[in-house]
């Protein structure tokens, strides 16, 4: 959930038409006509990487936001069996808050399952600075079956690289033996017998692999440390 | 070892600087060290055995530019060809301690080794921002680096153009333009933030993830990881074929709390890493359970950036702020991150990435 604060405004003169914006933007909110970025204020959440991504230029400036919204998809919206699954999938409870800055919950999310930016529209996920929550987010969709396809030149996300299949369920045995400083064999076990609470962030709930593997995890009997 | 402590006046902070990512507009016009009656204690006096400080802010720049030269003077530069392009990648977290002045001078003098010992003719600084763009525009010119670099500078952050890495964990992402190079020099400092975090196992290897990497793989090392394995992303990354072949060397300034006391520099960054995590465990450890038998206080962070990354005697506020449990207990599966309930009140007196209310305007009627 997230209450907007802020949004941007375009100064026509300052900008270059170099897109650079437009490949920052969470929500699709800015496009391109004749060659000026253009905004659409109902979709934007303030998160100001544009802003960033324009400087030198610096065609992009904050604004406070005249009509404030509330991204939220409410728990009595929820499909709650399938919440709970769809959360497990992912490794997550379906309390755990898996945005920093917005404590977006997993099951407001895996509520909310659509392409990546319609979930930040509905969940706020993402909304703000959108670098911690990004894999938790992609896990979830992967875990729902839904597709991130995106040409080669638009990089808002690369989804071939966004941590649905590295994490310490996935690491393979080679790498475990090699990097012997890292305790994977005995985080995986925790978070296979308990679940892993972590600082900050989501939990690893890694119990659902005791019953259904992940397909490079080994099961727990074979991984106590 | 206690020492004889005594009590001492405030001690002067760097002075804060015109900073539009840190405070939106003006830097507060009162510090901590304003108030009536704060004095300061001496580390050593606390702990006879921290390593001595070799600088300090305001002192000379030539000790740290000395330091470095005979730092890579034990550095094998026959990896480099004099067309090579060099990237010297830097993080904007380095210019967090004690002003930043001696992080600029380790990156000019690794620059300058670069063209006159090893002859390169294309160095260029690759400055890693780490909350905001709008570092890089502030704080290249304030540490004069693009003088330095005679221009070649330019700054990059964790939405930019990414380059996938295909690692022994997995694919994973940089950004394109941090590896746009034929030789990668990685410039960093001992890291003392969050020693209480990441148990100071892989402590310079984290700006493969956290300073080079893209918003995907920044994700991954702290939602897909616990803290005790984490580095196993950055490590990965670093022993990559995709980072072997262009890689260079590491330099590192170490620090102690009493400040500054010298620069270490390795072609192996593995075996650099663990001289730090041993200066670390030796001279931070003790200020961690330091700070863990306070009984009673108020924390007034007033340096740039976010709690977890405001200094003092080289530890963050977040060491004091996390509670008294044992961070470095590697047989801790978890760290149970508690707010520390001696501290009675925190004052925060920055805001960071644009958040000050007088930062944002208003659309006129």
């Amino acid at each position: 959930m997230f209450q907007t604060r802020a949004v941007i405004e375009i100064t026509d003169e300052k900008c270059v038409g170099c897109n650079v914006c437009i490949n920052v933007c969470p929500t699709d909110a800015l496009r391109m006509e004749q060659r000026l970025a253009v905004v659409t204020e109902e979709r934007c959440t303030g998160c100001f990487k544009c802003i960033e991504a324009c400087i030198p230029y610096g065609a992009i400036s904050p604004l406070a936001d005249p009509e404030p919204r509330l991204l939220n998809t409410p728990e009595d919206q929820w499909d709650r069996a399938a919440v709970d699954d769809l959360c497990a999938r992912a490794y997550f409870k379906p309390d755990d808050s898996i945005c920093l800055c917005t404590r977006t919950t997993a099951g407001e999310v895996a509520a909310a399952t659509d392409v990546v930016e319609e979930v930040t529209m509905a969940t706020g996920v993402r909304a703000v600075c959108g670098m911690w929550c990004l894999s938790p987010l992609m896990r979830i969709l992967a875990a729902a079956g839904v597709e991130t396809d995106r040409p080669a030149k638009d990089y808002r996300v690369y989804p071939d690289g966004a941590g649905v299949d590295v994490g310490i369920w996935s690491v393979p045995d080679e790498a475990i033996d090699k990097y012997p400083e890292y305790p994977i064999r005995a985080d995986r076990a925790a978070a296979m017998e308990r679940g892993l609470k972590l600082p900050h962030y989501p939990s690893i709930q890694l119990q659902r692999l005791a019953t259904a593997p992940h397909p490079t995890a080994p099961t727990a009997e074979e991984d106590t440390p | 070892m206690i020492a004889t402590p005594q009590i001492h006046p405030a001690a002067a902070p760097p002075p804060l600087q015109f900073s539009r990512f840190a405070y939106g507009r003006d830097a507060p016009a009162m510090r901590a060290a304003d108030l009536d009656d704060i004095v300061s204690v001496d580390v050593r006096e606390l702990f006879g055995d921290v390593e001595p400080a070799t600088w300090r802010f305001g002192d000379d720049l030539g000790i740290v530019r000395a330091a470095t030269e005979a730092a890579l003077a034990n550095v094998d530069l026959s990896r480099f060809g004099r067309d090579d392009k060099v990237n010297v990648l830097c993080s904007e977290h380095g210019f967090s301690m004690m002003g930043g002045q001696a992080y600029a001078e380790v990156l000019r003098t690794t620059r300058n080794v670069l063209v006159e010992q090893a002859g390169c003719t294309k160095v260029q600084l690759a400055f890693s921002t780490a909350g905001s763009k709008h570092e890089g525009p502030e704080l290249i010119p304030q540490y004069h680096l693009d003088e330095a670099f005679k221009g070649e500078v330019f700054f990059f952050g964790p939405s930019d153009r990414g380059i996938p890495i295909d690692t022994d964990i997995g694919r994973l992402y940089g950004v394109r333009r941090a590896y746009s190079a034929d030789r990668l020099v990685h410039v960093h400092y001992d890291d003392p933030r969050e020693i209480h975090f990441h148990r100071v196992n892989g402590r310079s290897l984290k700006s493969f993830t956290m300073s080079y990497a893209r918003m995907e793989t920044r994700s991954i090392f702290h939602n897909n990881f616990p803290t005790r394995s984490a580095n196993i992303v950055p490590r990965a990354i670093y022993e990559s074929d995709f980072v072997q072949q262009r890689w260079g060397f590491a330099v590192s300034m170490t620090s102690s709390p009493d400040g500054i006391t010298g620069v270490d520099a390795d072609v192996d960054l593995i075996a650099l890493d663990r001289r730090i995590g041993r200066n670390l465990l030796r001279n931070y450890g003790k200020m961690l359970r330091l700070l863990a038998t306070i009984d009673e206080c108020f924390s007034i962070a007033d340096d740039t950036r976010w709690i977890p990354y405001q200094h003092a005697g080289g530890l963050t506020a977040c060491a004091l702020l996390d509670g008294p449990e044992d961070h470095l207990d590697l047989d801790l599966a978890e760290i149970q991150r508690t707010n520390n309930p001696a501290v009675k009140a925190q004052i925060i007196n920055s805001a960071w990435k644009l958040v000050g209310p007088r930062s944002v305007g208003r659309r006129s009627a």
